[in-house]
């Protein structure tokens, strides 16, 4: 095993401030030697480009595994979202916010294995 | 006559084949019927946990200050910090299947908080320790200077073992438990948050190895449901 592979990899978020806060006092919060963290807070004042544009960088990063992303601000750039479906890591997680509950119908991945099925295969 | 089995053997093979598909999408659906179960639940959850965690957040706020744990307290870029969980990812095969279908498991590691200074550090700290220590033994020696010459020869040894047993003891440690961003002293309610948003990330590592074996496994169905599309096509051709 390598030895970056035996450190672990990390744990990105996408979300509001208190994901942010809460996920970050369970120790997944780094900011690098470049200075790059790995948390973005999104709240009024950020723009979709700036959400679409931490997402990417979080994408590219080889030292990201997971991305955490509240289900609130994935509708936002759902489209970003949906086009990444080739690379199975970083695993793109959407998690309920504060305000906003859980969803199963909104996941990126459960809707995907539903449109698996049509009613033409059923026959 | 010959040519007539040929078209039956193929015929024959077809429908094998055709019959061992509907087989595999069949117990691939169930499959990822079931994973998708998992999955829902994994997010439910992990929607209690972060909502309890929310709840005592908000608690620490009422008696702290609603500034008091927001995100003012989270590092800046300019202040280098080090996760204190990590993911581990590994590939793994799908039971069941001989093929090599895999799936990524997820693990999760927590570091402790509390580690000691990087050596550059405290070899500064430890060389001043020792030159205080100097001066001590120097004041004694005009005190009972014989004493200790008769001594020193005896205690050399010993002293040799007490001083890696005092560096290991005297080894300076630093917190970086992230709580201590928030205060120094910090309350119940907020170490109940982290420990609630720490199985938050238990469960959420558990999600991502559902989420992950959902994907491979829709990956297949889709392949096995073209292969089925082909010889579909290829018998009514025929």
């Amino acid at each position: 095993m390598s030895v970056a592979a035996a450190q672990g990899k990390l744990i990105a978020v996408i979300g509001d401030e208190d994901t942010c806060v809460g996920f970050l006092l369970g120790g997944i919060g780094e900011v690098n030697k470049k200075r790059e963290p790995n948390f973005l807070v999104v709240d009024k004042n950020t723009s979709v480009q700036e959400i679409e544009d931490c997402y990417k960088k979080f994408m590219k990063r080889d030292d990201i595994d997971i991305i955490l992303i509240n289900q609130n601000i994935a509708e936002q750039i759902r489209h970003v979202i949906d086009s990444d479906n080739d690379n199975p890591l970083p695993a793109v997680l959407e998690i309920p916010s504060k305000d906003h509950p859980y969803d199963p119908t909104k996941d990126s991945v459960l809707r995907r294995a539903k449109g698996l099925y049509s009613a033409d295969d059923m026959r | 006559m010959v040519w007539v089995t040929g078209v039956l053997k193929m015929a024959g093979s077809i429908q094998l084949s055709r019959e061992a598909l509907c087989d595999g999408l069949d117990h691939l659906a169930l499959q990822q019927l079931r994973l998708m179960d998992q999955l829902i639940r994994c997010n439910m959850m992990l929607e209690e946990k972060t909502r309890s965690g929310y709840f005592l957040l908000s608690k620490t706020r009422y008696s702290m200050g609603t500034n008091a744990v927001s995100s003012l307290q989270l590092p800046s870029p300019d202040s280098e910090t080090e996760s204190l969980a990590n993911v581990v990812t590994s590939p793994v095969f799908l039971e069941g299947y001989k093929g090599d279908i895999m799936y990524h498991r997820v693990d999760v590691s927590f570091k402790d908080p509390v580690a000691p200074l990087p050596e550059e550090e405290e070899e500064g700290e430890v060389f001043e320790t020792q030159k205080s220590k100097k001066k001590g033994t120097r004041k004694r020696q005009t005190a009972d200077k014989k004493e200790q010459m008769i001594d020193s020869d005896n205690s050399i040894l010993e002293n040799d073992s007490e001083k890696k047993a005092s560096k290991k003891s005297t080894r300076k440690s630093v917190n970086r438990d992230p709580i201590r961003w928030f205060s120094a002293l910090p309350q119940q309610t907020l170490r109940q948050a982290q420990q609630d948003f720490k199985s938050s990330i238990s469960l959420i590592a558990e999600c991502a190895t559902i989420q992950s074996k959902l994907r491979t496994i829709n990956k297949e169905y889709s392949r096995l449901q073209e292969i089925k599309y082909k010889v579909d096509g290829g018998e009514k051709e025929e």
